[in-house]
């Protein structure tokens, strides 16, 4: 049986000599991509934002007149004339009666 | 072990021509694998590592503009994430065993004896038996005091020995 050294020794010398394995083209092309333009990050970052708000649902039509029509009765409501305040009971009567 | 000069890697990160970058991936990842293996021990994790480090250095082009010696961060990122990923695999290979067979070939049994090691042993003593760095070097990698680097250098020697006689 080898000793320690040794066998450390042989498997890190077969490390040094090891095949390299090609980079698949899936993986090199993102690599090159990232390599060349440094700034992908913030234009993903850009595409990213732009589909979020370009995807983002819009109410349909029907909730949007519903809401439309709700909003409208509240504004109605909210500018109808109030009732004319009541007159404040006397509490005390007439202090000069 | 002989690779790309650091003013080379410098270079080609600052000018970014596809060219120079071409002949980068192709000049350093042979360097960057075989380091990967010596740590890992498996081909394919060693294929991960390398191709998360030059991911890292192109998200990261600035700092290794930056670095005094490209060579040394590259190395160290790989090393980073050669202990990441052996850390990951330490509960999965739980159910992975490879049993001792009488004609298992010498490297299968290192491999097999490394795997019972702690991922920062690996990693010493890859770095000082395959890079042959020095103490200085490498308790920078590690980010350790340089004191510690010989006291637990012996302690995975000890360690690898250990589990080779049992």
């Amino acid at each position: 049986m080898k000793s320690p050294e040794e066998a450390l020794a042989e498997f890190y010398d077969a490390c040094a000599h090891a095949p390299v394995p090609d980079l698949p083209s899936h993986k090199r092309e993102p690599l090159l991509r990232r390599l060349l333009v440094p700034s992908l990050g913030l234009a993903t970052g850009l595409v990213i934002a732009l589909a979020l708000i370009v995807g983002t649902p819009m109410p349909d039509r029907a909730e949007g007149r519903e809401a439309a029509e709700a909003m409208t009765r509240l504004q109605l409501a909210n500018s109808a004339p109030k009732p004319a305040a009541r007159p404040r009971a006397s509490v005390g009567g007439n202090l000069n009666a | 072990m002989e690779s790309t000069s650091p003013s080379l890697i410098a270079t080609a990160m600052q000018e970014r021509t596809q060219h120079e970058i071409e002949v980068l991936i192709a000049d350093l990842r042979p360097w960057l694998y075989r380091l990967a293996l010596a740590i890992v021990a498996r081909p394919d994790v060693a294929e991960d590592v390398t191709q998360e480090t030059l991911l890292r250095a192109a998200r990261s082009v600035s700092k290794l503009r930056r670095a005094d010696d490209p060579k040394a961060w590259l190395r160290r990122v790989l090393v980073n994430r050669a202990v990441t990923a052996l850390g990951q695999r330490r509960n999965a290979r739980l159910e992975e065993t490879h049993p001792a067979t009488g004609d298992e070939t010498a490297s299968i049994a290192v491999r097999a004896t490394l795997e019972k090691l702690q991922p920062t042993e690996r990693a010493m003593l890859a770095l000082w038996h395959f890079e042959g760095l020095s103490y200085e070097e490498m308790a920078q990698i590690l980010e350790i005091p340089i004191g510690t680097v010989g006291s637990r250098l012996t302690t995975a020697r000890e360690a690898f020995r250990k589990e080779w006689l049992k």
